[in-house]
């Protein structure tokens, strides 16, 4: 059993997988909302017995699960344990602010070489007594998808879930209804952000009856261009329709960014360049970074990535100790094994800094004690330089 | 806390359905996995409950009477758990599974309005799944010819239950068989 400081200071392995569309597609998640039918929703439970279905629950979904992971209820996490677990997008920040007995799990599942590993996780006595999410690197939902109701297939000869013959799955709250199946993308978008395009597409999407949200959930002004695509509506289609849905708009929400990245590059290589090294200059030599500050330079550097416009520039991943001293230098044909191994690590780094950047998490690799804000920037400064140096 | 079966002993009914008669009326029915298998319940397109009613009761010999299940409306709470649909109008979230029921009108315009749908097309449990839909929608949708099979024999359990009920001076629930039976046939006109 891991504490929440080994999960913070641990890379997310499962985004070491390659995953479909890197460059623009950070990674996937599909999350299914389950009831229990022998008890009341939690606002008509009471203390003690949503006490006992967590405490049932969570022994269930630790039973179902395909890997072994790490359990708590949430009483036994600090606020900022909390706080790092809502980072790493493992729980909501309803959850975390709840003042009510609830639990999470975390797992890893391994997959076959060839396709991604995925981050298996479950909160209980969430809005809903039970969301299952299944998280990969890129696009990957169908996969994700396969995992998450083969978990449920082995939850329902546990529980007996609350369902209606024609409303199916019964949830908290009407929106969910159904399938209790959110499936969602989250994309970087910055050259559709630096063309003026963005609100188009956006509006299409809309239209097309799916939510778009700023990359760090509900009611967050997007930090670093990302953005997060899911389906609003969950009753009425199979899950298989909602994940093809939401692929058809997801693809043509790349293709879209990938225009517009083509667009920036022919007629601006230079300053775009400019804003690359720029974000490279000021992330490597910084002695204080703001969260905001690291998220904004971050999006330009995964865009150099991307473009491979920092193409010749040494670029040492400190990942774990095996691989701490290779100096990876990117090739310029792409499609060579030692060329994907080096975008993957690259991916990998950049995903490490965008979580590992975020106040809980800069903060709890720190110790145990609360920073000052000017201590943690300054921290933060300090792991960004590690991470892009050497 | 759960309902439970009407049809059997178990104690845990994971099948809720409603009916709305044209008089105003409400028959619910709440009934447990076991039983849906048993009865070879199509979920997707449910028999009438009266009918249903009868042939359980025909099936196991369990002596329930249909009065129990006419139950009056709800009004304004949730007999479950006691919410007040004013209460989820403020918050979004429900007491409970059977505020679904309670609140079943509206409910379906919720529902109609947030998903533009008002029928679940993806999976159900196993033992549930099996019984009612099939993966995708296009193999759901039963035949015409399998429809009027189904409605003929609905029709049959109908009429033996409202002679029944006649025979026993159970005016209300003849009056529901009778809504039910009337609904059928003109339901049918349409095929
Ligand atoms: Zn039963
Ligand atoms: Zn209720």
């Amino acid at each position: 059993m891991r504490t929440v400081a080994d999960i913070v200071s641990s890379d997310c392995s499962w985004l070491k997988s390659p995953g479909a569309h890197r460059g623009v597609v950070i990674s996937s998640r599909i999350r299914l909302a389950r009831g229990w039918a022998a008890y009341a929703f939690h606002r008509k439970l009471s203390r003690k017995r949503q006490q006992e279905l967590t405490d049932r629950l969570m022994e269930h979904v630790a039973a179902a699960m395909p890997a072994s992971g790490s359990a708590w209820q949430m009483q036994a996490l600090t606020p900022i344990e909390r706080q790092a677990l809502v980072e790493r997008q493992i729980i909501s920040r309803d959850l975390a602010a709840a003042k009510r007995p609830g639990g999470v799990f975390i797992a890893e599942l391994t997959a076959p070489t060839g396709s991604p590993a995925q981050l298996l996780a479950a909160m209980v006595n969430e809005e809903d007594h039970l969301r299952l999410q299944v998280i990969g690197a890129g696009l990957c939902l169908p996969e994700l998808l396969a995992t998450a109701v083969a978990i449920d297939q082995a939850l329902e000869s546990r529980v007996e879930w609350a369902v209606h013959p024609q409303l199916g799955y019964l949830t908290a709250c009407h929106t969910n209804l159904g399938t209790g199946l959110r499936a969602s993308v989250m994309l970087h978008l910055p050259a559709l952000a630096e063309t003026g395009e963005l609100k188009a597409v956006l509006r299409a999407l809309g239209k097309l009856h799916l939510a778009v949200r700023g990359g760090h959930g509900e009611g967050t002004e997007p930090a670093g261009h990302t953005f997060q695509i899911s389906n609003a509506r969950t009753l009425g289609a199979t899950e298989n329709a909602y994940v093809t849905a939401i692929n058809a708009a997801v693809e043509r929400v790349i293709a879209a960014e990938q225009v517009a990245r083509a667009v920036l590059l022919d007629q601006g290589r230079s300053r775009l360049e400019d804003k690359v090294f720029r974000a490279w200059g000021l992330l490597s030599q910084a002695r204080s970074l703001t969260a905001e500050e690291l998220a904004e330079h971050l999006s330009w550097l995964r865009l150099g990535v991307a473009l491979d416009v920092l193409g010749d520039k040494e670029w040492v991943v400190a990942t774990d100790s095996r691989t701490a001293s290779a100096s990876i230098t990117a090739s310029t044909t792409a499609s060579t094994p030692a060329s994907t191994t080096a975008a993957t690590h690259r991916w990998q780094t950049l995903d490490r800094l965008a979580v590992q950047g975020q106040p809980a998490h800069v903060q709890l690799l720190n110790g145990p004690d609360e920073r000052e804000p000017a201590d943690r920037d300054r921290l933060r400064a300090d792991l960004v330089r590690r991470l892009l140096n050497n | 806390m759960p309902n439970p079966c009407q049809l059997c002993p178990s104690p845990h009914a994971t099948v809720h359905l409603t009916e709305f008669s044209p008089t105003g009326g409400r028959l619910e029915l709440h009934v447990c996995r076991d039983c849906v298998a048993r009865l070879g319940l199509v979920l997707d397109h449910p028999p009438p409950l009266a009918s249903l009613l009868v042939q359980a009761q025909a099936l196991a010999q369990v002596g329930e009477d249909l009065e129990s299940v006419v139950v009056p409306n709800a009004g304004e709470a949730c007999p479950q758990c006691g919410l007040e649909f004013s209460a989820y109008v403020q918050s979004n979230l429900f007491g409970c599974g059977e505020c679904y029921q309670a609140f079943a009108p509206q409910v379906a315009e919720l529902v109609q309005r947030y998903h533009g749908a008002v029928r679940h097309g993806g999976r159900l449990p196993a033992g549930i799944a099996g019984l009612s839909s099939p993966a995708s929608p296009e193999t759901v949708t039963p035949s015409p010819a399998t429809i009027k099979r189904r409605k003929s024999a609905t029709r049959a359990t109908l009429t033996t239950a409202l002679s029944e009920a006649i025979a026993r001076e159970q005016f209300e629930r003849a009056a529901a068989l009778r809504d039910q039976l009337a609904s059928l046939d003109a339901e049918s006109g349409t095929i």
